[in-house]
Order: C-alpha cells, then sequence, then structure tokens
C-alpha cells in the first residue's frame, strides 16, 4: 500500500524517466576525460602530423610564397594530371581569385592547402583500407557497418569530441573533413579491386606470381579508374565541408564567407564566393577522371552526396559515357586550295601586322585609357608607351596581341595540317579574333582621352593595329567564304529564333551597361574638374605675370586646390564625354554583332554556309565587344589608384558581350573542315583477320 | 629430359566440394557414392570433382571435356593448385602439388606450367610483348632477355609484328594467341588450356586449332586441355576424358570415346558427332580375299560370298584389277568382267575421305605404303558402321529413359 502512497511518480508518469535515466552522456563524458587525462600523449601524437601539414604546409608555405608559384604550380599540376587545357584552365580562374584582392589569395591558398591536406590524409588512410577491403572478406565485415556508421550519422554529432580532444582549429576541422569524405574512396577503392576479372588475377598467380606483385601488377592498375573516381568523390566531399570546417576554426574562403555572412557585408560575400566557387572547379577538374570532362560543380556534388553509400551507381555512369567514345575512323582532311593560300596569305599579313604594332608606340605624351585612374597632373610629356605599357595600350594592347598572336596560330596550324588539332585553328577561329583584335584597337582609338592629362597624341602603334586588324578582318571572312567548311549535321530548316532572342538580349544588357557606371570613383584627393583647372590655370598665369604677389596668389592656388577636395564618389558612365565613352563604341560593335546574329539566324536566307558566315562575324564582334570591357576593367586593376575602380556597367557590357558569343558558338561548334574518306589506304587494325587467314 | 609418354600428371581420387564445411558431412556423403544432386539437396553443398582420377602422359593432347559444372575447369585448376582439393593427390613430375605453399608454390608455377584461359585474361594495360612476358618478369628475367624470349613465343603464334600494340586493338582470336605466346614464353612442360577456344568464333577456332596441333608437334609440350565441345575434344585429343556432374564417365582415344561410349550420356553426345570424320577405313574393312584372274566366272562369283567385289593382285600384292558381283552376272567371263577403274586409300584414312569414292558401289582397295593390299572397303560396310553407331545410342536411350 505504501508504494501507492509514495510521492514517486508512478510507472506511467513521464517523470519516471528522470529518475530511472541511463547515464549514456555521463558515461561517455568521463571516458572522454579519461582519454584527454591519460591519453594526451597519443592525441598529440594523433594531432601531430595534421598539425605539422597544416602549419608548415599551409599556413607557412602556401599562403606565403608569391602567388605567381602557386598558380604555376597548380597550372603544371593540372597539365600533367590532365591535359594542357585544364591547366589552362586552372591558371586563369586562379589568377582571377588572387585579382580579387591579397585577402582573397590568401584565403584561396588556404583552401587549396586546407583541401590537399585532407584529401592526402584521406588517400593515405582510405586507399589502403579499401584495398585490404577488397582483398579480405573478414575486413570488409568489420568495415562496412562503420563506414555506414560515419555517413549516417551527422557531422554535428562527432565535431564535438574532436574540437574536445584536439581543440577548435584547423586540426579538427581535417579530422572532421576526413570522416565526412573518406568512406566513398574506402568504399569505391574496395569495389574497383573487387571488380577485377578474376580469371586475369588467377593469370597472375597461374605464373607464379607472389601476392604483392598479385596486387600491384594487376588489381590496383585495373582498379585505377575506380581509385581515381573516389578520390574525386572525396574531394567533391571535402569540399561541401568547408563551411563546417569555418564553423570549427578553419581558415579559407569558407571563414571569409561565414564573416560575411554575419557582417551582412554583399561585397565580401560575391568577391569570396566567386572565389569560392573557382577554386571547387579547379580542384574538382583536377581530379576528374580522363573521360569525364563535365562541368556542372553542383551537379556533381549533389552526386557526390547522394551516392555516398551506393557507388557503384557512379562507376557505371562513368564507364557508359566511356564507351560512348569511340573510334573516328581515319579520315583526311580537304586540303588547301590555291585561292585560300592567297587569303590566308592576306589574313596572316593583318595577324602579323596586329602583332607586331603591340611593340610600336600607342600613345604620346600621356596616358591615355589609364590616365582616368591616375593622379591628374602626372607629368609623362614627351615619353611614347607602346601597347603593352600601363600609360599606353594598357590592356588593350595584351588582348590585342592575344588575339592577332590566334590569327597567325590559326593561319599557319591550319595551312600544315589543315583539319586536325584544335577545331579553333581555322578559318572561323582566324575570322573572330581578327574582328575582334580590329575592334578593340579601333575603341582604344575612339575612345575620349582624360580631359584633364596632357593631351596624348595617337601612336603609330594604333593605326597599325587598326589598319592591320581591318586587313586580317577582312582577309579571314574572305577565306571563309571559299574555306571548304562544312556541318557536321545538317542545320534545322527552321529560322534560329533563340539566336536572335539571345543576341536581343545581349544588346539590353549592352544598353543598360553603357548607361550605367564605368568608373567609380571614390578618390578623397582632389579631383579637378574643367572650371576649377580653368582656375587655376588663370592663378598660375597670374603668379607667372607679377612674381611680386607670387605669395598671396600660391595662398588663393590652396584654396582653390582644397576646393577640390571631395569626399564623394564620382561615377561616370560609359557614354558621358566626360568618360571615355567605351560603353558607347562597345554598343556599336555589340550592335554589329547583333545583326549579323540575325543573319545567322537564317532570316534573310537560309543556307548553312551564309549562316556560319554571318555567325562567325557575330562571334567576332562579340568577342570585340567583351574584349574592350575587358581591357578597360584591367587596365583599372592593373595601373589605376586603388580607389578608382571600373564600375558596373563594364562588368555588364563583358556580360553582354560573352552573351553574344554564346548566342552564335551553336552553329559555329557544328562546322568543321570538310573530311575527304580515304578508301585506299586501309587502316591496319581492320585487316588483320584479313592477314591472319592468309598467313596460316 | 625425360622420356615421352611417361606419366606426368595424375589425379587421384580427388575431391573438391565447394561451401562453408568442405570436409563435413558433403564429404561423407560424396565418398558414399552419392552423386552431385543428391550431395546438394542433402547437405548444401556443392560436389565439384567427385573421386576424379586420371593421368596424362608427357608430351601429349589431355583433353577433358564436359558440360558447364560438370568439374573440367575445377579439376585443371587443382593441378596448379588454383583451387586447393578437399581430398585426394594431384601429382605432377613425382611432387604432390597440394602439399606446396607459398614460395614454393609460386616457383613451382613459374616453371613447370603456363595457363591458357576461356576470356584470354590479359592484362589490359600491358601491350602484347609485355604481356607474352609476364611471366619470365615474375621470374626476375631481365627486360632484353625476356623480350627475346617474349618475341620467339609471338613468332610461334604468328604475331610478332603486333609486339607493340595495345591488347584491345586485337581481334579476339589474336588476343588468344597472345595468351598462348604468354604461356609459351617461359618455356614450361606442361600447358593448361582452360576452355582455350570456346570464346572464339567457328572459323577462328578452326584455325587455332590446327595451330596448336603444329605448335605441340614442334615443341612436344605436354597439354591438359578442357572444352566443351567434343568435335574440339576429338580433333586435337590424344586422348579424351569425359566428366559429368564432377565425376569422370570416360577415358580413351577419340575412337574409342566414339566407336565404344561407355554409357548413354557419352552416346549422347557422340551422337552429334559426324563420325565419318574420327572412324578409320580400317575399322571397316574386311580381310581382302583377292581372287585370281585364271579362276572361271562361276568359282570367281563363288568366292566372293557376300562380299560386293574382290580384286585381283600381281606378284607383289598390289591390286590390279576389281571383279563385283554386278559385273559378274552380266558379263560372259572372268576377263571381261574385270575393271581397272577402282579407288585406293590407306588404313588410316577416315570415312569421310573415302565417302566420296564409295558413292559409285564399287569396292574401294586399301594398300599400305607399299602398294600392297590389305583390306577390301565395301560401300556397303561404310552405311553399316554409320547405321550401327545409331542404333547403338538408340539402344542407349532405350537403356536410359525406358
Amino acid at each position: 500500500m505504501r508504494f501507492f502512497l509514495q510521492t514517486d511518480p508512478g510507472f506511467m508518469d513521464n517523470r519516471i524517466l528522470d529518475k530511472w535515466q541511463i547515464p549514456f552522456g555521463a558515461w561517455i563524458d568521463q571516458a572522454i576525460d579519461w582519454i584527454f587525462v591519460n591519453m594526451r600523449s597519443t592525441l598529440d601524437a594523433l594531432a601531430f602530423p595534421f598539425d605539422y601539414l597544416i602549419d608548415a604546409f599551409v599556413n607557412d608555405f602556401l599562403a606565403r610564397i608569391s602567388w605567381v608559384w602557386v598558380v604555376l604550380a597548380m597550372a603544371l599540376i593540372a597539365s600533367l594530371a590532365r591535359n594542357i587545357k585544364v591547366g589552362a584552365f586552372v591558371a586563369v580562374s586562379l589568377t582571377i581569385c588572387g585579382l580579387l584582392g591579397n585577402a582573397f589569395w590568401i584565403e584561396t591558398a588556404r583552401t587549396i592547402g586546407f583541401i590537399a591536406v585532407a584529401v592526402f590524409f584521406c588517400v593515405i588512410v582510405g586507399i589502403p583500407i579499401g584495398i585490404a577491403s577488397g582483398r579480405v572478406d573478414a575486413i570488409w565485415k568489420v568495415i562496412r557497418p562503420i563506414l555506414d556508421a560515419m555517413q549516417v550519422v551527422h557531422s554535428f554529432v562527432y565535431m564535438l569530441p574532436f574540437i574536445f580532444f584536439f581543440g577548435i582549429g584547423e586540426v579538427s576541422a581535417t579530422m572532421v573533413t576526413m570522416v565526412f569524405a573518406v568512406p566513398p574512396l574506402i568504399r569505391l577503392t574496395n569495389l574497383g579491386i573487387r571488380q577485377v576479372p578474376g580469371d586475369v588475377v588467377e593469370a597472375s598467380r597461374a605464373y607464379g606470381a607472389p601476392e604483392w606483385r598479385v596486387l600491384f601488377d594487376v588489381q590496383i592498375p585495373l582498379a585505377r579508374r575506380a581509385i581515381m573516381t573516389g578520390i574525386n568523390q572525396t574531394l567533391l566531399l571535402a569540399i561541401s565541408m568547408l563551411g563546417i570546417a569555418a564553423i570549427m576554426g578553419a581558415g579559407g574562403l569558407g571563414r571569409l564567407l561565414f564573416r560575411a555572412l554575419s557582417n551582412q557585408d554583399p561585397a565580401l560575400a560575391a568577391s569570396g564566393g566567386l572565389a569560392f566557387f573557382l577554386v571547387a572547379i579547379v580542384l574538382d577538374r583536377m581530379t576528374q577522371r580522363e573521360d569525364t570532362d563535365t562541368g556542372n560543380l553542383f551537379h556533381r556534388i549533389r552526386q557526390a552526396w547522394t551516392h555516398r553509400v551506393d557507388v557503384e551507381a557512379l562507376l557505371t555512369e562513368a564507364d557508359a559515357t566511356a564507351q560512348i567514345v569511340a573510334h573516328e575512323p581515319i579520315v583526311r582532311f580537304a586540303p588547301i586550295a590555291p585561292k585560300e593560300r592567297n587569303l590566308m596569305g592576306m589574313t596572316l599579313l593583318g595577324g602579323l601586322a596586329v602583332a607586331i604594332s603591340v611593340f610600336l608606340p600607342w600613345t604620346v605624351d600621356a596616358g591615355k585609357i589609364s590616365a582616368y585612374g591616375r593622379v591628374a597632373d602626372e607629368d609623362l610629356a614627351g615619353q611614347t608607351f607602346n601597347g603593352m605599357s600601363g600609360q599606353g595600350g594598357s590592356w588593350f594592347g595584351f588582348l590585342v596581341l592575344a588575339f592577332g598572336g590566334f590569327v597567325i596560330l590559326a593561319v599557319i596550324g591550319s595551312y600544315l595540317r589543315p583539319g586536325t588539332g584544335s577545331r579553333w585553328l581555322a578559318a572561323d577561329g582566324a575570322a573572330i579574333a581578327a574582328i575582334a583584335a580590329f575592334v578593340t584597337a579601333t575603341a582604344h582609338f575612339l575612345a575620349q582621352p582624360y580631359g584633364l592629362a596632357n593631351d596624348p597624341g595617337t601612336g603609330i602603334g594604333v593605326l597599325t593595329a587598326v589598319a592591320g586588324g581591318f586587313v586580317a578582318s577582312a582577309g579571314a571572312v574572305m577565306w571563309l567564304r571559299v574555306a571548304p567548311h562544312s556541318p557536321l549535321v545538317p542545320l534545322s530548316a527552321d529560322i534560329a529564333w533563340g539566336r536572335v532572342i539571345g543576341s536581343s538580349i545581349a544588346v539590353v544588357v549592352l544598353v543598360v551597361g553603357m548607361l550605367s557606371g564605368w568608373s567609380y570613383d571614390k578618390r578623397e584627393g582632389r579631383v579637378f574638374d574643367p572650371e576649377i583647372q580653368a582656375q587655376i590655370e588663370e592663378l598660375r598665369q597670374e603668379a607667372i605675370d607679377n612674381p611680386a604677389e607670387a605669395g598671396t596668389i600660391a595662398a588663393r592656388l590652396q584654396t582653390v586646390i582644397a576646393s577640390a577636395a571631395q569626399t564623394k564618389e564620382l561615377i561616370t558612365t560609359g557614354a558621358e564625354p566626360d568618360g571615355a565613352q567605351l560603353g558607347l563604341w562597345a554598343l556599336v560593335s555589340g550592335a554589329v554583332a547583333a545583326m549579323a546574329a540575325v543573319a545567322a539566324a537564317g532570316i534573310p536566307k537560309r543556307e548553312e554556309r551564309y549562316q556560319w558566315l554571318w555567325g562567325t562575324v557575330a562571334a567576332g564582334f562579340g568577342a570585340g565587344t567583351f574584349s574592350i570591357a575587358m581591357a578597360w576593367v584591367f587596365t583599372h586593376v592593373r595601373s589605376a589608384d586603388p580607389n578608382y575602380l571600373s564600375g558596373v556597367g563594364s562588368f555588364l557590357t563583358m556580360m553582354g558581350g560573352a552573351f553574344l558569343v554564346a548566342s552564335t558558338s551553336g552553329i559555329l561548334k557544328l562546322f568543321r573542315r570538310s573530311r575527304v574518306y580515304d578508301e585506299t589506304e586501309p587502316d591496319p587494325k581492320v585487316h588483320t583477320e584479313e592477314l591472319m587467314s592468309i598467313g596460316t | 629430359m625425360a622420356e615421352l609418354g611417361e606419366e606426368i600428371i595424375r589425379l587421384e581420387n580427388v575431391y573438391k566440394i565447394f561451401g562453408p564445411q568442405p570436409r563435413g558431412r558433403a564429404f561423407d556423403l560424396a565418398k558414399s557414392g552419392l552423386g552431385k544432386d543428391a550431395v546438394l539437396r542433402q547437405s548444401g553443398h556443392v560436389l565439384g570433382l567427385n573421386d576424379v582420377s586420371f593421368s596424362v602422359n608427357r608430351g601429349e593432347i589431355f583433353v577433358v571435356m564436359g558440360l558447364s559444372g560438370s568439374g573440367k575447369s575445377t579439376a585443371i585448376r587443382t593441378v596448379n593448385k588454383l583451387h586447393d582439393v578437399t581430398s585426394g593427390h594431384v601429382w605432377v613430375d613425382g611432387v604432390d602439388v597440394q602439399t606446396l605453399k607459398g614460395t614454393d608454390l609460386q616457383a613451382f608455377r613459374r616453371v613447370k606450367m603456363g595457363m591458357v584461359f576461356q576470356h584470354f585474361a590479359l592484362f589490359p594495360h600491358r601491350n602484347v610483348i609485355d604481356n607474352a612476358g609476364y611471366g619470365l618478369k615474375v621470374q626476375k628475367v631481365p627486360k632484353a632477355e625476356r623480350d627475346v624470349a617474349s618475341l620467339k613465343a609471338l613468332s610461334l603464334v604468328g604475331l610478332e609484328p603486333y609486339a607493340n600494340n595495345a591488347t584491345q586493338e586485337l581481334s579476339g582470336g589474336m588476343q588468344q594467341r597472345v595468351g598462348l605466346a604468354r604461356a609459351l614464353a617461359s618455356d614450361p612442360d606442361i600447358l593448361l588450356m582452360d576452355e582455350a577456344f570456346s570464346a572464339l568464333d567457328p572459323l577462328i577456332r578452326r584455325q587455332m586449332q590446327d595451330e596448336l596441333m603444329v605448335i605441340q608437334k614442334e615443341l612436344q609440350k605436354t597439354i591438359l586441355f578442357i572444352t566443351h565441345d567434343l568435335n574440339e575434344a576429338l580433333r586435337i585429343g590424344d586422348r579424351v576424358c569425359i566428366m559429368k556432374d564432377g565425376a569422370v564417365v570416360q577415358i580413351g582415344t577419340p575412337e574409342e570415346i566414339l566407336t565404344q561410349p561407355a554409357t548413354g550420356y557419352v552416346a549422347e553426345f557422340v551422337q552429334d558427332v559426324d563420325q565419318g570424320r574420327v572412324i578409320e577405313v580400317q575399322e571397316v574393312m574386311i580381310t581382302p580375299g583377292p581372287i585370281k584372274a585364271s579362276m572361271s566366272l562361276g568359282d570367281a562369283l563363288h568366292s566372293l560370298g557376300d562380299r560386293a567385289g574382290a580384286f585381283v593382285v600381281d606378284d607383289q600384292g598390289r591390286p590390279t584389277h576389281v571383279f563385283t558381283v554386278n559385273d559378274g552376272i552380266q558379263a560372259s567371263d572372268l576377263s571381261s568382267a574385270l575393271r581397272t577403274d577402282f579407288e585406293q586409300c590407306g588404313p588410316h584414312a577416315t570415312l569421310n575421305e573415302v565417302y566420296a569414292a564409295a558413292g559409285r558401289g564399287i569396292p574401294i582397295a586399301v594398300v599400305d605404303d607399299d602398294g600392297k593390299l590389305i583390306g577390301n572397303l565395301d560401300p556397303r560396310h561404310i552405311m553399316e558402321e554409320m547405321g550401327r553407331v545409331e542404333q547403338l545410342i538408340d539402344g542407349f536411350e532405350r537403356e536410359v529413359f525406358m
């Protein structure tokens, strides 16, 4: 009776749960305490390699050395591991990360280092475990449930013990990333070893190979594809863990984004996000398998997440795509016709002129474009500047040189080996580059010089570039008309309205770009508008005329100059005469491109080669539009006052130009130099069966 | 060098049971004489080899033939211990292979035997010459020396020009030649060929069989050949072992298998084989019993008995004329009945080879190397011989199914 009368809660009462609680948390807590107290040295030993690599490799090395070395090293690794194309992509992407600013570059380098260290440890740990699991069933039976647990439990759960044991910081962040990212590598290695055909392994054994040889001669080489896929998956998952690693105190772009979020700083978030995105793509591209060059990073990360447990699907998918890559028959391409040869010569001549022009004087006495971002009274009188100097061509020169070089490359390349090699080393590639060079040089020629500088004289270089660009463009377009190119598949018989709409949108973007700010001046120093400039001149003259009153005049001069000091930002659009008016010229070029795109869409006449010709012209002017804006942006990145920035208008113009190129690239990709199938010279491999039967 | 014909491989009461507990109840059941199905039903274990014994002599092509699941591939794998046996001994050159372990086993495999696989099992990441030289690489032979041996082996199979190609660039038949070259390169005594030609299409398969026989004539290896194709077995085998459900059904020369099938199972196989290709003339011919040209027509007809015809021989015993019943009935005397347009053949010719000649209905003279008449081949007997095997099979079918 007393039992029921007690104040104790009854069995059905929820309070009983407090009374009978299982102290699971306390047990673990005790265990952690015990480990922390008694196994300090073990924990330190565990942390040491992580600590060492992160300190010595990432923080003291990667983040310290010149960014140039990092970019070059990464590009070299990418070229060796994949191909030169990926290497170039890596170089460009990382350079953009660097140009966002030193703060962004250091975090970029740290991110690369952090991922590299995490993946390195995953490989060190994961591949041997995967191999052991693949060879010994008993090990796989133990490993498999552990992997399942690692993948099912959320990273927040095991974050805590790591933080407790190793403290907040990069060491525990790397370890948590590893726990999260290593299972697919183990699974795929295991799978790869198991998928090696049994008879090939048997063959190795039958010839008396010891087990280590079976492993290194047969199993690992044949599992290489699976292992490489595993490393790539690990990398993708490590990238997706960067946010959580930032929460745990790891440095890198994750922390930058974290800070942007807490400070609500959109500029930081945008730049950090761009760098993050580029680094992720760079790392992914570098570790992708040879046959899968698919770009969509978010799709790939999502796929890595969904296939974390069921990794087999990844392999079969990749194999399916690999099989599509079939052998192309041995073909020859149409040889260079005599009428082509003359036009190629003309194009080459123009291209050479364009290339040489860059080394000739582009401006005299003053910087033309670069002066916008410089202190106004800089004295450059009497000097000449070539196309590559900051005061001369600025980035216009570099771009013109690049386009000119490409024209030369395309002509020589297609002359030596017509049809083979890169698809763009042909008439249409040359035409696009030539038109782009012409447009870029012309824009530099037409640009309004900065009014308050010494009036810059136009150098012979710009004129050579414009003339060379024109000759090359004309030659390349005429070459296009006679080049024996034909489409790989028949062009659609309908008007390509998508191309028309796309280029119209591009023109709208260009108009908006022109009317938006191209320069964004937040220098707190003196800005001399013409009125103040006139006053200054007047006072100076006065001082020269009346040397006696020089003292008072100097004081008045000071106040006038002081009145020029201002703290407001000055925004100049792409069209107004105070600016360089490059927005206007970009719009003109974009409009030409859009009209050519309309012709390429097949509105006046639907004929394959006609549409291809105008598509090429549209792409050339589109590339030129892009190049104008890009040269402006990079000129200010290169040589301007840090408080003088290029504006969003130039960015929009770049987008518009890129859009124009993209809207016509569909038709260009279809056209190749015509193939001549050679019947008389058979491929030796096809005829082996016949040879065999003759031989026996 | 040991002599040809001496025993080199011997399987002695070999059992192989697949399953978690191979030496338990399943083994007892198998030893008590139960078959594969019964063992599986009663113990859940698969009886791979059931009391298999056979021996292979040096220099011969010994073919193990059976359908899938008959244990033939298991049997060949016990010879180089890719499979452990459950019970029994496998002797190779006086060594019990099953007792070998670790480095001894590896050394044994390197020196003694090469293996050719059904699906070629080439190493796809190595080119042709490196594939061929793999056995030597395992033996740590230096690359230059290895390449010499590999090229020699490749030239044996006619693939020398392809030494630097990738294996995937070759056709199936050529890939299997690489497999064969790989087995020959380290010059082992024994070749284990596991369904070596089964994955090839019929024409190429036939070619490869011919080539194997040419190579064998030159190199005198001992070849243990596994196949599921009886035609192939009879074509290339010096002796054939037929297996069913893990047990040996019959061992014998191709002719013995054909003419004296031990069970209905063998007979059923034999049914599909073109008998004429295997049965030799000497099996069917009758004693010549020549007649003399000086005989009277009546005596000559009398001496024919139930024969369709007889030959007249000269002093050296060579056949000169033939006398047939048909001619004898129509003619007035013996000399006018004799004819010279008869066919000759050797005693080892197969029935297929004389089939066309037999179509004329005139007896065929079987002569030895000197041209002496040793037998008389009656066209009727050829048909009868074919029919006899058919009858034999019918009889077995009655035995099996009724």
